[in-house]
């Protein structure tokens, strides 16, 4: 990278130029700069007709004759969603943040920007950074896990990568957006510890990473739309965190109320202009809004348009989206984060030189199947499907794929074959982007949140129930978003792979994976727990929802209940071990180090994971939390030293009384090791 | 699978089926792309696939997938048969998806309970048949119509697997690739240097299409080449009076010997033998259109089918 990143110091120069701007600008000229041009009426009828939802950039603001550009907007984040067979389709980000890889995240994110480039697009709005408060969210697909820490690693990475290419990073849905079916009237509560400590840090870590623009969310936190809220937006966001870029509003239904709106600091309305427009020029001129808010919006919105736009003169042809490179790095992708859940005797991988046939089960195998089809739909190409992807690399192995309707005739073929495949789980009807009849004309709703089941489809547990038994090489290979239930079955199966959504070459790492050509090592982005209760409780239709302060493998540890599988797990199909472990203080930061030693006889990725433990604080706090964290790459018989640097200010809490973030002088406990499971981590202590 | 008849079915270009109302004596072991639906509509007829053998009485509807070794022959009953053999291009739910479909529908041995009755095919069979009779000026078009919704009702209610080949997803749909490659042999069948013309034509080099062949159809190129050549020497014995040089060199088998040799091995007798046990009238064990001399039969065939969409 020759060129300066697009970062806050970098754009902050650009203030002089856009205040001189502005200051020319009438109060007409200047609204219209705060909001989108593109109606909700016309984005539905999209939806129903050749083109589709951002097929292409949506326009907001701009004045030619100011010379100021419009922001062209593009959603994501599963790859950009403009066009129809052009994109890269990457996996969706629950996978991206099984792979625990800062550094393929950004150069994901780099890929994504050159394709909103070569769209003629400058703003990717597919950063979603959400934490999964229960893992039935239906968009848990859209974000990375449900650790805060890791969350904000992962998507300061994209942010980086889409900064690499002189894109806008825009991060979203701030905040508090982790229920779906309820997302537009529920009014999320909580203490201020949880709001600071588990909900906004991964905000806080983007945009100091250089996030340049925010996308409000449609519910509410205490009381006040989260697109009009002043508390979040002009006190926390804007002003204690110093936030240099703009906010924008979700699409339609972001804000209710001109005045409240404009006044809270919101600086656009997407992706219509329904309460700004005449109504705020309205409303200032009768001196309900401050002229001075709309000029502080308006320079928000040119300064950050200016140094983005006017960073380089390069062109981005077209054929560089879905190019060779871009679709080399999803499949890179599907490899690094498919975890293996269960390997029994070693049935995986299949030696393909040692069998006949293989049989797999289950419609989703056969299944173009990237996740929902909401605002985060990609348009690739191409998708291999799971059972494609197979079949690819079974070489002289036949592959024969049933959907599994009629139980015995599955059952004959898994009798007959040698080894039999499930492709289970989940698609756009199950979960995902709550899509209802009134919105679209759609005939029933799709999607939305899990409220029924966390597990499989009856009529898949029963699948695998029957016909998993009759063959001692079954392997399960689950597609969803975010945590599926096993325990129903999974004693009937040898093998369990959890592939989320996979992405556009999903198939073909699936089919690498199960062959050994690639070894998995995607760790659990989530916690499986034992039973359902073990999690949060959430009402999914509601309009008033309490987010506690535990949550995830964090609640578990609290109740000391074991997990079915727990955060950062995830098996590799050679053995690794870890010696040498110490922790130690340099400067601000603890030290982590270990050596990692790869035993076995394949090449193989792990991810050494740190976690901070509390036990000696007089406050409440979490049993352990992820801190750091690092994936190595160790050829058979190879040893790294892995170091892992994490700042003090980790560690720190958030002291509602005196409204500061304190650190405690305590011994705090360390733990290194390969999942968050005390019988895979090392443990010390270090006294701060 | 090479010691099976490989059967390229002529069909006209645009039409997705051929349709065939016919009496059965016996048609040997033979295989070909096309996915092949029989009713009896009278009588009795014995289907093998493989192994097995399976009795069709009236009524019975069977259907032989793609590329699946079968043959017929008649029981002591005599039997007329509607026949609708659909081009395997025409099952493909999706253009770059390289697979087979395998069905399960046989009405005389049911393997899977089918989604919907064996009454809704039979119907739909029959009103194929029926406008096949009729010979109106809209026949044409019907058929093409019901044949369509033949296949997606096959799709929707009958159960069938999937058998998934490997494949560069990059690569345009390998069947149109093997349909290419056939038709070029069929109709240069008499070059001297047809394998180097055809890799030149599809683009590939000797070294792939081998290995394509051999993945997609298990055959080489070679045995490809003989296969189609054969099958043409049976027409020509068949249906012409034409002596073993001329037929030898039409085929284009660079000499009689070669020629000699490969029919021998292959169906086990002589070029003259054949020709001798397959009198003009029986043509080459196959399938016998009922034409012409057979014309009540097939007046009784349609009265028959009609009374299969009355029920």
């Amino acid at each position: 990278m020759g060129a300066p990143r697009i970062d806050k110091k970098y754009r902050l120069a650009y203030t002089d130029k856009a205040k001189r701007i502005v200051e020319q600008m009438t109060l007409e000229e200047k609204v219209s700069l705060m909001s989108g041009q593109v109606p909700m009426s016309e984005i539905l009828n999209d939806f129903d007709g050749e083109q589709h939802y951002n097929y292409i950039p949506y326009p907001a603001g701009g004045n030619k004759d100011k010379g100021v550009p419009q922001m062209l907007f593009c959603d994501g984040p599963r790859g950009v969603v403009c066009g129809t067979g052009k994109s890269t389709a990457f996996p969706a980000p629950i996978l991206r943040g099984a792979s625990f890889d800062t550094d393929l995240e950004e150069r994901i994110g780099q890929a994504i920007g050159r394709e909103v480039r070569a769209f003629g697009g400058n703003l990717f709005a597919g950063i979603c950074i959400n934490l999964p408060y229960h893992p039935g969210w239906g968009r848990s697909q859209e974000t990375y896990g449900e650790d805060s820490y890791h969350l904000g690693q992962m998507g300061s990475a994209l942010v980086r990568g889409v900064l690499n290419e002189n894109v806008i990073p825009c991060i979203k849905h701030f905040a508090f957006n982790s229920m779906e079916n309820s997302r537009f009237q529920v009014n999320i509560v909580c203490d201020k510890r949880t709001e600071r400590e588990v909900f906004l840090p991964h905000f806080k870590e983007c945009i100091d990473n250089g996030a340049a623009a925010v996308m409000t969310s449609y519910n509410l936190y205490n009381g006040s739309h989260c697109g009009q809220n002043r508390y979040l937006i002009r006190e926390l966001l804007k002003s204690e965190w110093d936030f240099d870029g703009f906010t924008m509003t979700d699409f339609a239904w972001g804000i209710t109320d001109t005045v409240e709106a404009a006044n809270s600091g919101q600086d656009m309305e997407m992706c219509e202009t329904n309460y700004y427009g005449d109504k705020l020029v309205e409303a200032v001129k009768k001196g309900l809004v401050p002229e001075e808010y709309i000029n502080e919006s308006a320079v928000r919105i040119v300064r950050t348009l200016l140094a983005f736009t006017e960073a380089d003169k390069k062109t981005y042809p077209i054929d560089l989206i879905g190019c060779r490179e871009h679709v080399a790095l999803a499949l890179e992708s599907a490899q690094k984060g498919i975890t293996l859940l269960k390997n029994e005797n070693n049935v995986l991988p299949i030696d393909r030189d040692k069998i006949e046939n293989i049989v797999v089960l289950g419609n989703l195998a056969n299944q173009d199947n990237l996740g929902d089809l909401g605002s985060g739909r990609v348009y690739p190409p191409y998708v291999v499907t799971p059972l494609q992807g197979i079949a690819n690399s079974a070489g002289n192995v036949k592959v024969v794929f049933n959907d599994g309707y009629d139980l015995e005739h599955a059952k004959r073929l898994a009798q007959n074959a040698d080894y039999v495949i499930f492709v289970v789980g989940y698609d756009h009807n199950d979960e995902g982007e709550f899509i209802q009849y009134t919105q679209v004309g759609f005939k029933d709703s799709v999607g939305g949140d899990r409220i029924k089941s966390l597990g499989l489809k009856q009529k898949d547990i029963r699948l695998i129930k029957e016909v998993g038994p009759v063959n001692p090489n079954s392997v399960v290979v689950l597609i969803g978003g975010s945590m599926i239930m096993m325990n129903e079955w999974e004693n009937d199966v040898s093998a369990i792979l959890m592939a989320y959504y996979p992405g556009m070459e999903g198939g073909t790492a699936l089919g690498q994976i199960l062959f050994g050509d690639v070894n998995p090592s995607g760790k659990l982005p989530f916690v499986v727990p034992k039973q359902e209760s073990d999690l949060p409780k959430v009402n999914w239709i509601t309009d008033y929802q309490k987010y506690e302060y535990y949550h995830g493998y964090t609640k578990l540890d609290k109740e000391k209940k074991e997990a079915a599988y727990p955060y950062g797990f995830g098996l590799s199909y050679t053995k690794f071990t870890i010696d040498n472990v110490s922790f130690k203080k340099t400067g601000d930061f603890i030290e982590a180090k270990c050596d990692v030693s790869n035993t076995g006889s394949r090449n193989g990725d792990e991810v050494i994971q740190f976690y901070v433990g509390f036990s000696k604080s007089r406050i409440p706090r979490p049993v352990k939390a992820l801190k750091g964290f690092k994936r190595v790459s160790l050829k058979p018989g190879e040893t790294k030293t892995v170091t892992i640097k994490t700042p003090f200010s980790q560690l720190m809490w958030f002291n509602e009384k005196t409204s500061g973030w304190e650190l405690e002088h305590m011994t705090y406990d360390m733990y290194l090791g390969t999942s968050s499971s005390s019988k895979d981590l090392v443990y010390g202590t270090l006294y701060l | 699978m090479n010691s099976y008849i490989f059967e390229t079915i002529e069909h006209h270009k645009e039409n997705p089926a051929k349709i065939i109302i016919t009496s059965i004596d016996h048609s040997d072991y033979h295989w070909h792309y096309d996915y092949e639906l029989i009713m009896v509509i009278k009588g009795e007829l014995i289907l093998s696939v493989l192994a097995e053998s399976y009795l069709l009485k009236e009524g019975d509807i069977a259907l032989v997938n793609s590329k699946e070794i079968h043959g017929y022959r008649c029981s002591n009953k005599d039997n007329i048969c509607l026949i609708v053999q659909v081009k395997n291009e025409f099952f493909n739910l999706r253009d770059d998806r390289n697979r087979s479909y395998y069905f399960y529908l046989n009405s005389a041995k049911e393997i899977i309970k089918p989604k919907r009755s064996y009454e809704h095919f039979r119907k739909l069979l029959a009103r194929i048949g029926v406008e096949y009779g009729s010979k109106k000026y809209t026949s044409n078009l019907r058929i093409k119509g019901l044949v369509f919704v033949l296949i997606s009702d096959l799709f929707d209610y009958i159960p069938y697997d999937i058998i998934q080949y490997g494949g560069d997803m990059a690569q345009v749909s390998d069947s149109d690739d093997i349909l290419k490659i056939i038709q070029f042999i069929e109709d240069n069948i008499t070059s001297d240097n047809l394998t180097e013309e055809l890799c030149k034509t599809i683009g590939m080099s000797e070294k792939s299409l081998y290995r394509f062949l051999k993945s997609r159809i298990n055959m080489t190129l070679k045995e490809l080449i003989d296969v189609t050549r054969l099958n043409h020497a049976i027409y020509l014995l068949s249906y012409t009076e034409k002596d073993n040089s001329t037929i030898a060199c039409e085929c284009g088998f660079s000499n009689d010997n070669t020629f000699y040799r490969l029919f021998k091995k292959r169906y086990g007798m002589t070029p003259l033998a054949y020709r001798n046990r397959h009198p003009k009238d029986n043509k080459a064990g196959r399938i016998n259109e009922v034409q012409g001399y057979l014309d009540f039969s097939k007046a009784e065939a349609i009265s028959l089918l009609n009374k299969y969409l009355e029920k």
